[in-house]
């Protein structure tokens, strides 16, 4: 945002006018002055008088308009609009963080934050000027605006305010929609995809349901079922991915490898569990997993060809190389 | 009538609909509104591109009652006929929703019903024979115990 059009600037302007008691109680054509002494740019009338508006309604400014003198001034004055104590270091932190979270997180989630956040900097941004907080430091490759993301703030309240949620849920596999009411748990991000893991009333238990699969999510009033179970951060532990594949539950896999991917899974160990069975000094190597199979995990051993061969289990063997034929 | 001033989900309503595609998922009554959400799915279109759907400006919901018609005011992920809302493939689907003048807060039992096609009937009745597919849905059943309030 430019700095003539960031708000907060005019804000703290119009507070430090306030508050100078060297100084005659300003009417609004003191306090456009001081916006433009603050911003090197001239507001209208009308958007000072919105600004203090605001000021009353987003942080409880006590501004009183005397009619008679047509001055403004504050009715208490306790109230500080710069009240929370912020040393230069808690500043940076901040500067970090919404950089971090505009970095790594979605649009939506970080508008917010950054919103809150430039709130409580706006009254230090002269002592801690913006310089290049909008830098890009960090890239990756979350995508943005895919499907289903909107849910992400209501998904997020109903957890941590213990709300059920009604949803219309298509599976792609089926082609079927479903309505249900779930209670969600625990949101959870796998490969730049969003999850709700919760429990389902229809299925009277823990399920797991893709952000870009729901539809209209509503909060309703009733009983809330359902706790963030050490079942639930440990089934997350024990697979790569989210859907199991079959009822295997945890199984020893065991692949080979040619020596020039045995880099990539030192690097990039699969999951917690990866142990090296052995290592070849041609660099051919035998690695081992032990986790619930998953729909991803399969995936995964298929995106490396015939760079890896599975030795067990068997049934794996097939499900990643044969059946990939049909 | 007895009209709430909140508004109130009710999810899997019992009904008589002639196939489960559209499939009929939420109702919710509001002090202004019915609102009525369907999933449509293409995997049983005659059609290779999945076809189309559309509704009837003319839908209403009847009371079983009083006999009572509610008229659809709005809707949201379909077209109005004869406009149509094209899909492009079998694996294509659609959620959408038709929104009614306000039913009572109250224990009954309702149709909702498309009363004329505004296109070619010979092809609708070919694709309802085909795929099973026919909007009317009868007997819907609301049970005020069964309701949700919206927060």
């Amino acid at each position: 945002m430019p700095v003539t059009k960031n708000p907060y600037l005019r804000y703290k302007a119009i507070d430090d006018r306030l508050r100078n008691r060297q100084r005659h109680l300003p009417t609004i054509l003191d306090l456009i002055d001081a916006c433009t002494r603050a911003t090197e740019h001239e507001p209208s009338l009308d958007t000072v008088v919105k600004d203090i508006k605001n000021m009353r309604k987003s942080f409880q400014a006590p501004i009183k308009y005397c009619r008679s003198k047509g001055v403004y001034e504050y009715t208490d004055d306790a109230y500080r609009f710069d009240g929370v104590g912020l040393m230069e270091q808690d500043i940076d932190s901040i500067k970090n963080a919404i950089e971090l979270i505009q970095s790594i997180g979605s649009s939506r989630v970080s508008d917010q934050f950054e919103h809150a956040m430039e709130k409580v900097l706006t009254a230090y941004r002269e002592k801690f000027p913006q310089g290049n907080f909008k830098r890009q430091i960090i890239q990756t490759d979350a995508p943005r605006d895919f499907r289903g993301f909107e849910h992400f703030e209501l998904f997020f309240r109903a957890i941590k305010d213990r709300i059920p949620v009604s949803i219309v849920h298509y599976s792609y596999s089926k082609q079927v929609f479903t309505s249900r009411v779930i209670h969600p748990i625990l949101l959870k991000e796998f490969d730049n995809r969003w999850y709700v893991v919760a429990y389902s009333e229809e299925h009277n238990q823990i399920r797991t349901f893709g952000f870009d699969r729901i539809n209209e999510p509503v909060l309703v009033y009733g009983d809330f079922i359902g706790d963030q179970s050490p079942e639930v951060t440990s089934f997350f532990k024990d697979i790569y991915g989210i859907y199991p594949f079959g009822d295997y539950g945890l199984q020893q896999i065991i692949f080979d490898t040619i020596p020039q991917e045995l880099a990539y899974f030192r690097s990039f160990p699969i999951h917690e569990s990866q142990k090296f069975v052995f290592v070849h000094n041609t660099g051919h190597a035998r690695i081992e997993l032990n986790l619930i199979p998953s729909y991803e995990l399969i995936r995964l051993l298929r995106s490396f060809g015939s760079s890896i061969r599975i030795v067990e289990p068997k049934w794996l063997r097939q499900e990643v190389t044969e059946n990939f034929k049909r | 009538m007895k009209k709430s001033p909140k508004s109130y989900l009710f999810s899997n309503v019992p009904n008589e609909g002639r196939s489960d595609n559209p499939k009929l998922l939420r109702i919710t009554i509001t002090p202004t509104h019915t609102k009525v959400d369907f999933g449509y799915s293409t995997f049983k279109s005659i059609y290779t591109n999945g076809g189309w759907i559309q509704i009837s400006p003319e839908t209403y919901i009847l009371s079983l009652g009083n006999k009572q018609k509610f008229k659809l005011i709005n809707t949201k992920g379909i077209s109005l006929s004869p406009n149509k809302h094209y899909f492009e493939s079998l694996r294509d689907w659609q959620y959408y929703s038709l929104y009614f003048e306000a039913i009572p807060f109250e224990d009954g039992q309702y149709n909702i019903i498309e009363p004329e096609f505004m296109g070619d009937k010979e092809e609708l009745e070919a694709v309802n024979h085909v795929s099973g597919g026919n909007f009317d849905f009868y007997n819907i059943e609301i049970e005020v115990r069964k309701g949700m309030q919206i927060m």
